[in-house]
């Protein structure tokens, strides 16, 4: 008895109904819903292991030599080194696999006239386009290094600049 | 239009469908009536962060019963230690100690879980966890706990870490040769002092560092460090064309005496070593520890081994001489350096290598 006013089956419906129920139990419960409230949890863990890095990298491997891989690096311009460095402590793990971070790295400082300017120091080869969910990390490093556009007066001899990283998972 | 044809109207629908939203959103709600109930499920990775941070940044506490300032890795008695930590020192976060390290992933010290979930892991839910640790160069690396879950979630966080060496000395032909330690005098007990200053090793300037909170990351600690001292090329100072070594001759580490200096009192007080740490000789390389006196025969090298805890009782702002009395047959040139200034144990590199630090990973994960 099929007319043209709008109407359903009820058996049919109810069927239709449990099948979309149903479904959409098994699809709500075999995967785990990424919610915007548990991204901060990612994040936190790619924080913390960018600074651990980074300030590891800072630090003097002993008394004798008295300065930090970084510095020399920053000094140096040194983007191999930085890379391979970086990469090492920040995809390492206690199994025998390794992690997929990558990163680009900056150097920020204040130039002649007094204004902040940033040159990349180093990245992972990788280029950060922008649908990457990236964190950022930084650390201060003293250098006695003179930047192109600096003169002798300013930011040359033993200042501080900022190291920035931006690093996300490939 | 009602009729009995087994049909439902639009009315029915939009009534259902209001239920269904209805029924979904109170649904939602539900979780929530039950967090007090269930926590647990979803702070593993906020417990992993917190037990990361203690273990990494922390340098632990020891109980309420432990006179002095005494470290929880050279407790005897594992009631003593409140809580691990690994740091150095707390200004000096991601520097782990080498022997918390070794303390803190030794099970035959502690147990797991139990002993591990009331000093590191903390709460009443029993959580299950594994801590592990590789260090840069080790072929395994350190763990405690349970093997990781493959099909079952898990808090997790992983901190890159340094870990900080002892330091050791290497007294061999070009410190003897530098600093004049033989004796020109043919005698049967030749005597040899190193000093140990714990008041300048503690508070004096370290190297080349120059950030008053990060060189206790360097900083040789006499206390609670090993200090390890090789005496080498035994032979060189010998006087060799008076006694060729065809002709029989015998060395023999006679006695090994202890004395500490205390803050404002230059006086030298004797003390002897605890039965725990009173083998700390080794001779030529060997991997037994023996208790002087020790016969050198025709051996040249000799290490003596203080472990952490070794010279724990001695005063921090004194200082610490080792005297080691040599015997010879017959009597000769040798070792000695009594008629100069005793062997200066410090941030010199020269003297001393200093501890360095070497790379590490340490991953939490609970669950």
């Amino acid at each position: 008895m099929v007319n043209t006013e709008g109407q359903l089956y009820t058996i049919e419906g109810i069927a239709a109904g449990l099948i979309m129920l149903m479904t959409a139990y098994i699809v709500v419960n075999s995967t785990s819903v990424y919610t915007l409230g548990d991204t901060h949890i990612s994040d936190m863990q790619l924080e913390v292991l960018g600074s651990d890095a980074l300030n590891l990298m800072n630090t003097a491997p002993n008394s004798t030599l008295g300065r930090s891989p970084l510095q020399t690096i920053v000094e140096t311009d040194d983007a191999e080194t930085f890379r391979s460095m970086f990469l090492t402590l920040v995809n390492n793990r206690a199994g025998s696999d390794r992690d997929h971070i990558q990163f680009v790295a900056n150097v920020t400082y204040v130039d002649v006239g007094g204004s902040v300017r940033s040159t990349v120091l180093s990245d992972s080869l990788r280029p950060f386009v922008s649908g990457e969910h990236a964190v950022r990390v930084s650390d201060w490093v003293i250098v006695e290094k003179r930047f192109p556009d600096c003169s002798a007066q300013s930011c040359s001899g033993k200042h501080a600049v900022l190291v920035e990283v931006l690093l996300w998972r490939d | 239009m009602t009729d009995d044809s087994g049909i439902m109207s639009i009315d029915f629908l939009v009534g259902f469908t209001i239920f269904m939203i209805t029924f979904i959103w109170v649904a939602t709600l539900i979780p929530g009536l039950f967090i007090g109930l269930q926590s647990h499920t979803i702070d593993f990775d906020a417990v992993a962060y917190r037990t990361g941070v203690i273990l990494v940044e922390d340098p632990g506490a020891v109980g309420p019963l432990v006179t002095g300032n005494q470290p929880w890795e050279i407790q005897n008695d594992k009631r003593d230690v409140a809580r691990f930590g690994l740091a150095v020192s707390k200004e000096t976060p991601r520097i782990l100690d080498k022997n918390k390290v070794n303390r803190f992933f030794c099970l035959t010290a502690f147990s797991y879980p139990e002993d591990y979930q009331k000093r590191v892991i903390f709460g009443d839910y029993p959580y299950r966890f594994n801590i592990s640790l590789r260090v840069a160069g080790e072929d395994s690396p350190r763990s405690v706990g349970e093997v990781v879950p493959d099909n079952y979630p898990y808090g997790y966080i992983r901190r890159d870490v340094k870990i900080k060496d002892s330091s050791n000395t290497s007294i061999g032909k070009t410190i003897i040769r530098a600093y004049g330690y033989n004796n020109t005098e043919n005698v049967t007990f030749n005597e040899f002092r190193v000093v140990i200053n714990s008041s300048y090793l503690l508070t004096g300037n370290v190297g080349k560092i120059d950030n008053p909170n990060g060189d206790a990351a360097y900083r040789i600690n006499p206390n609670g460090d090993r200090i390890v001292i090789n005496i080498t090329d035994l032979d060189e100072t010998r006087n060799t064309v008076a006694h060729p070594p065809s002709e029989p001759y015998s060395i023999a580490l006679k006695e090994v005496k202890f004395y500490q200096t205390h803050t404002g009192d230059s006086n030298l007080y004797a003390f002897s070593p605890v039965a725990a740490f009173e083998n700390y000789v080794y001779v030529n390389w060997g991997t037994t520890a023996v208790k002087p006196p020790a016969n050198l025969g025709t051996d040249r090298n000799l290490s003596m081994v203080f472990e952490p805890g070794f010279f724990s009782s001695t005063d921090k702002y004194g200082a610490i001489y080792i005297n080691l009395t040599f015997e010879l047959d017959p009597k000769q040139q040798f070792l000695n350096n009594t008629h100069t200034r005793p062997f200066d144990y410090n941030y010199n590199p020269v003297n001393v290598t200093q501890p360095a630090l070497t790379d590490a990973v340490l991953e939490v994960a609970v669950w």
